[in-house]
Formats: structure tokens, sequence, C-alpha cells
């Protein structure tokens, strides 16, 4: 009976670990998604108004949700720092409190893009933006189509590995 | 904030360090790949020995338009911008749509120029021209010689008086405001359009200031000469600036032949530069 429950507790312990892995990495690619919404406001804004950025950010706050809308929030409010911090500091820092998945090309892409924002002209900031844009869409792209066998792998493992913890410990 | 602060605001820590040991600076010159430059009675001699690159000019005007570049291409098509009440003047290579200058990219070089807080020495010239009666005033004086400080002087004087004065603020140089606030005190009787181009801005200060006077910077287009007929047709006094040495200079262009043959500016007063100093010479038109 102990072993029993033992190895129930194992196994439950493994499905939970699974489903937690498998969650963070659905909220990755919707993070990555609604990252890429933000950038695609950004780009039709910039390219058909052109505001000023604190404008610019403000009307992005209403047009976005999740992490992308925490990332412009975070972002819109340190502007009050421009003039003692460069703005490709505050992108960084507002990315570094809203990441999006570490160390991946798109991750790099969307940090160089806060040295180009508001510093450069119109159609380099949009050939920017357009750039960062494909390498989100190529790596949420990515990550959906590696999503099912991501979900078998990591479930297969879990409770492979509580199996033969279970078996063992017998 | 005063001017130099703004300038200071403007430039990286270690630029500061250099100009700073030149207060009197009148204007700042940063060109790609030489040391800065400092212009001093109107002199331009080297400040130190830090190289400008091109991220020191982005630098600058990052600051100047908030991170907001793209916002301010129709400033940077007018070759300069203006940063509370200092204007940078901007050199680069244009950026074309079609056959229309959208903007500019890669930039060589910027000038910013120091605005001068008070003209002392022509406070006399400066009652003189405000009594027995208020007079229309033209202000000539080549680039950078303190057209713009005078006229500030003009309007402030004018408004402690108090007379109305609607301050036509195109390039917020005048009253360098910024969130509602100015940066320049221009006196207690004086209104202020910022960022309104000259000849909608006169109709709307005629409509709804009721004012004595209409004061503006740099008349450079026939807009701007019509917009000054339209003021001084309804018998409100003008205060303008031109570029220009001298009524015989001027006259020789067409623009500013039409406006002294108009009638309009009882005074004019040329500003120019002799060893280091300023001169203010006054001038009847009418």
């Amino acid at each position: 009976m102990r072993k029993t429950l033992g190895f129930s507790f194992l196994l439950l312990a493994a499905l939970l670990f699974a489903v937690e892995r498998i969650r963070s990495r659905d909220r990755q690619i919707r993070d990555l998604r609604g990252f890429c919404a933000m950038l695609e406001q950004l780009y039709g804004i910039l390219e058909a108004e052109s505001p000023p950025m604190p404008e610019l950010l403000r009307t992005l706050t209403g047009c976005v949700d999740g992490a992308a809308a925490d990332f412009i929030r975070t972002l819109h409010a340190s502007l009050g720092a421009l003039g003692e911090r460069r703005f490709r500091d505050l992108w960084r820092a507002a990315l570094t409190a809203n990441p999006i998945s570490r160390d991946s090309a798109a991750a790099r892409e969307l940090e160089e893009l806060g040295a180009v924002l508001g510093r450069y002209e119109l159609e380099t900031q949009l050939a920017a933006l357009s750039k960062c844009l494909q390498a989100l869409r190529r790596e949420e792209e990515k990550a959906r189509q590696e999503l099912p066998a991501f979900r078998r792998l990591t479930l297969g493992l879990s409770l492979a590995a509580a199996a033969l913890a279970g078996i063992l410990l017998m | 904030m005063d001017s130099w602060e703004t300038v200071r605001s403007l430039l990286p820590g270690a630029f500061v360090m250099v100009l700073n040991r030149w207060p009197e600076a009148e204007e700042i010159r940063l060109r790609l790949g030489r040391p800065p430059g400092v212009v001093i009675a109107g002199r331009e001699i080297t400040a130190g020995e830090e190289i400008v690159t091109q991220q020191v000019l982005l630098h600058v005007l990052e600051r100047a338009t908030g991170a907001s570049l793209h916002a301010s291409a129709p400033a940077l098509r007018g070759g300069y911008l203006s940063f509370r009440g200092v204007r940078i003047g901007v050199c680069g290579e244009a950026v074309m749509s079609g056959e229309r200058l959208s903007g500019l990219r890669s930039f060589t070089s910027l000038a910013i120029r120091i605005p001068h807080g008070g003209v002392p020495a022509c406070a006399e010239l400066i009652e003189s021209l405000l009594a027995p009666a208020v007079n229309s005033v033209l202000i000539a004086a080549p680039p950078g010689v303190g057209k713009t400080s005078f006229l500030r002087e003009l309007i402030r004087a004018a408004a402690s008086r108090p007379f109305r004065v609607a301050v036509l603020d195109e390039r917020n140089e005048l009253s360098a405001t910024a969130a509602g606030q100015p940066g320049f005190d221009l006196g207690q009787g004086s209104d202020v359009l910022v960022g309104v181009e000259k000849g909608r801005a006169a109709m709307m200060a005629l409509r709804g200031l009721n004012p004595e006077i209409i004061a503006m910077d740099e008349i450079t287009k026939p807009e701007d000469l019509q917009a000054v007929r339209e003021i001084a047709g309804c018998g409100v006094a003008v205060f303008a600036t031109v570029h220009g040495r001298s009524a015989e200079d001027m006259r020789r262009r067409a623009l500013y032949r039409d406006l002294l043959s108009a009638g309009i500016f009882d005074e004019l007063v040329t500003i120019r530069l002799r060893g280091g100093r300023r001169l203010y010479e006054r001038e009847a038109l009418l």
C-alpha cells in the first residue's frame, strides 16, 4: 500500500512538473505573439502618424495586452529618465523587467531595436522594426510548431523518469 | 533651467567638461571626426581634443527630440531643431521621398546656438522704441548676432508696461515653452502661441487675443510677409526680425524690398558685431 502511494506521488510530481513546463512554453509563445502584435501596431502608428515617443507609447498601451503591454507600460513610465539615460538603456531595462525568451535571436533583435527607435530617421526605424518583427515571428512559428513534440517529450520523459525512480526505490 | 544649462543637458559628459571652460560661448559646433568648436564674439575656436563621433551627434539629437527624431522630420527639413529655446542647426545626408526632401540622416554636424538671457547694453534703445507710443519695429542682423535675444527683450519690456503682446513663436525659440511652462520670461502681458505657422497664428491672435502688439521671429517667406500685412492692416503694432545687415542690404532682396516698401515698420534696428561687441543702430523707416 505504502509503495503504491509513494509511486503515485512520484507520478503526480512528474506530471505536475511536465504540465508546468508545457504551460511555461505556452506562455512564451503567447508572449511572442503579443510582442509581434505590439511591433505591428508600433510600425503602423509610426508609419502613419510619426508621433513623439511618449504619445506613441501611450497609444500603444491601449492597443496591446499581456507581457507586451507590461513592457510598454514599464518603458512609458521610465521615459521621465530620458536625458539622464539613453532611450536604448530604458528599452533594455523594460525588456529585462518583462523578458520574452532569453538568449534567443529574437530577444537579441528586440533588444537591439531600442538602439534604433527614436534615434534615426523614420525609414531606418521602420526597417529595424520590420527586421525585428520577422525574427519574432520566426521564433513564434518555430515554438508553435515544436509545441506538440515538446508536450509529448516533456510528458513522456517526466513520467518515464518517475517510473524509473519508482522501480529503483522499490 | 538657463540656456547654458539646457545646452549642457544635451551633451555627453566628456563634452560638457570641455565646454564648461567656455561659459561665454555663443555657439557650439560639433563636426563629425573633429574636435568641438565654440563661437565667441563671432569667432570660432577649437575646444579640447575630444573627437565628435556619430554616436555623439545621435546622443544630442536623441535628447533634443526626446527620442523622437521621426517626429522632428518637418523641422529637420527646415535645417534645424529647437529644444527649449536652443536652436540646433543640423547637417547630414538628405532623405528624399520622390522629389521631396523628407528628412536628414547620417548626420555630419550640429550647430548649437546658445541664446542669451538679456541684452542690458540696449535697455535705453528698447525704452525709446516703446515711448511715447509703441512703434512697429523690424530687427535686422546676420545669423547668430542676437536678433532673437533683442526681440525677446523688446517683448518683455513691452509686455511689462503692460501692453498686450501676442507672441507668434513658430519655432519655440522666443519662449522656449516646455509642458506649458515658458523657459524665458516674456512679461506680464504676453500671450504665446507655440508651434503654429505664422500666417495662421496671426489670424488666431487677431481674432482671439485682442493684442496691441504682435511679435514674431524671422520673416523668411512671402506667407510671413502676408501675415505681417494682415496684422498691420488691423492697426496692431508688429515686432519682427529678418536676416540682413542694413536697410540697403535688405532692399537687394525682393521679399524684404516688399516688406520695407509696405510702410508697416516705423523703426529698423540693426545689430552687428564689432571687436567682439554688439552694436545696435536705430533708423526711422517712416
